[in-house]
């Protein structure tokens, strides 16, 4: 119980930030560097607990955030309905994807998210009377919601809360199982797991939990639109799981903050990012496979 | 009479359009150490696949207890009391020893998972419970000083032991072992035998024993099957079937040396 201490505490701490960080900018940036903590760790259920490779995170991100854009389009709802309804939404593409993916293994798995992850952006960028094409959707935030320090406080509320549900999961039986299955997935059949339902609501839970990220992101930009979900984004995903450390509760958290408050240290490099990330990842994948974390607390059994 | 615990009827199996295991039929009784031997590639780990689950038959049933179980999914074998070993021995190499076998125990009483996930006194009392008894199972393999090491990081004949412990835990009406003697030192060998006699007599549990070395099989099976090209060519007493011309021809005949 030490871990989730440490992330309340951590918490309070980040709860100062908006008084010491004077420009509305630095908020900014704090509020996208929660949103990819909360996909990052989210990710890593599939990636770093059960070992799935997927690259379709970003699809699930913008499948809740184009949820909340339509809702409120249809029905002027807000974040609070749009939260459940875009998790809702994530999570039933996410098993849609998973039940075709359940007899694949490696590549295969990764190639399947991909095409996965091209449908859903063609579609966003494509039906454009559902989702407004290239030019996406307006999302207007409630007043009460209009300050960006408000809305730095609800997305850090919302972190906490997913990273503690992410601790939870993974230290429970479930996440026993996902171990298992990542280790082993014929063994833990064979010991009485029923590995396939395990695997659908694992990877149902994991896009959820993107989805309830794009619905933040979508309130937090004020809209929606293609771009900001396409394979791109999901590699970034990918790319700080791998960097923080794969199976670490600490390695995508830090994996995130570290690849979206970097860029904006070195700004004048931002237009290389995705090189920069591709060549981190590649130098991970060969030098610390195990990321920042894992390097830095080793390997032990519990 | 009571229908034996386990029954293969005219089992067949393919790999596209190969023939590893041909209408073969055997049954297994309550309490037997039965034995199941042949030479490299005659369909004996087809065999064990087919049973637990694994692989699903061309053709033919598997019966257990008078109840067909053909093309039951693994998992279901498992919690119908089938527990197997591996030829490549299979462990969770990244949990411990004890987790390889409180996860394999925690099955029988269903997934628990919401109550796990809010750490109820009963969910927290159920995991002690799960690690208490991995634990005396170590024990009776000699094994207890290993109980938080990492799986990955044991020896052969340690990690053979732990696959043991790791079914019996999991309190098996059948368990099936497959070359559990596999890479065993000559003294470990030893070991095994007084542990297979141990699971039967002490637990009760009836064993399906796959093996090559032979001082193995006669030592503890109270009946051989015997399978060449995946078919079953003998089935009696060890001390019987070994002398039959067909077993001789099977394993001398064709220079395929016999291990002893
Ligand atoms: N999954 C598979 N795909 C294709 N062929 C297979 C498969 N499993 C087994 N075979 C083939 O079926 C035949 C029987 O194999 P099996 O592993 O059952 O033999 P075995 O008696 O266990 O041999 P060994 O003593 O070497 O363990 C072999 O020719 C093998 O190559
Ligand atoms: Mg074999």
């Amino acid at each position: 119980m030490r871990t989730p201490l440490i992330l309340l505490l951590t918490t309070a701490i980040a709860c100062a930030l908006p008084a010491v960080l004077e420009s509305g900018y630095f908020i900014n940036v704090a509020i996208i560097a929660l949103i990819y903590v909360i996909l990052a760790s989210s990710l890593d259920i599939m990636m770093g607990w059960t070992g799935k490779f997927s690259f379709a995170h970003a699809a699930f991100f913008g499948i809740g955030a184009y949820t909340a854009a339509m809702m409120q389009r249809s029905f002027g709802t807000d974040l609070w309905a749009h939260l459940p309804a875009g998790m809702a939404a994530a999570a039933l593409f996410g098993v849609l994807l998973g039940l075709p993916s359940l007899r694949l293994q490696g590549h295969f798995l990764a190639i399947m998210s991909i095409a996965f992850q091209t449908v859903v952006y063609l579609v966003l960028a494509q039906w454009t009377d559902l989702t407004g094409g290239h030019y996406g959707l307006p999302v207007e935030v409630s007043p009460e919601l209009g300050n960006v320090s408000t809305f730095y406080f609800v997305t850090l509320g919302c972190t906490l809360v997913a990273c503690l549900f992410v601790w939870f999961l993974t230290q429970s039986r479930f996440g026993d199982t996902l171990t298992a299955i990542r280790d082993d997935e014929t063994l833990a059949r064979t010991i009485g797991m029923d590995t396939n339902v395990i695997k659908i609501v694992a990877f149902a839970i994991s896009s959820a939990l993107a989805g309830g990220a794009g619905v933040l992101m979508a309130h937090h930009i004020r809209g929606v639109t293609p771009n900001d979900y396409t394979v791109m984004t999901s590699a970034t995903i990918v790319a700080m799981v791998v960097l923080g450390g794969r199976g670490k509760f600490w390695g995508p958290i830090v994996g995130a903050l570290i690849l979206t408050i970097l860029p904006e240290v070195l700004s004048d490099l931002a237009e290389y990012k995705h090189i920069m990330y591709g060549a981190l990842l590649i130098f991970m994948i060969m030098v610390m496979p195990q990321g920042v974390v894992g390097a830095l607390t080793g390997r032990k059994a519990k | 009479m009571t229908p034996p615990i386990l029954e293969a009827r005219g089992l067949s199996k393919s790999f596209a359009g190969m023939v590893a295991l041909d209408n073969l039929s055997f049954s297994v009784n309550e309490g037997e150490i039965a034995g199941l031997i042949g030479p490299n590639g005659s369909g004996k780990s087809t065999v064990v696949n087919l049973i637990s689950g694994v692989l699903v038959p061309t053709s033919g049933q598997v019966v257990m207890r008078g109840q067909d179980v053909t093309g039951a999914p693994a998992h279901q074998m498992a919690r119908r009391g089938v527990a197997r070993t591996f030829q490549m021995i299979r462990l969770f190499g990244t949990l411990s020893v004890e987790d390889n076998i409180a996860l394999a125990l925690q099955q029988k009483e269903g997934p628990g998972y919401v109550s796990s996930f809010f750490r109820t006194p009963a969910a927290r009392r159920q995991r002690a419970a799960a690690g208490v008894t991995a634990r005396e199972m170590l024990k009776l393999f000699d094994l207890e000083e290993k109980a938080s090491d990492l799986a990955a990081d044991l020896s052969i004949g340690q990690r053979r032991m732990v696959e043991l412990a790791r079914g019996l835990a999991s309190e098996p009406t059948v368990f099936i072992l497959d070359e559990p003697a596999a890479g065993l030192a000559p003294h470990n060998v030893d070991r095994l035998i007084e542990m297979i006699r141990r699971m039967r007599d002490e637990f009760g549990v009836t064993i399906l024993l796959v093996e090559h070395v032979m001082r193995v099989v006669q030592s503890v099976c109270d009946r051989v099957v015997v399978l060449d090209y995946g078919q079953k060519i003998a089935d009696g007493p060890p001390a019987e079937v070994v002398n039959q011309p067909e077993v001789i021809e099977a394993y001398i005949g064709l220079g395929r040396g016999k291990n002893a």
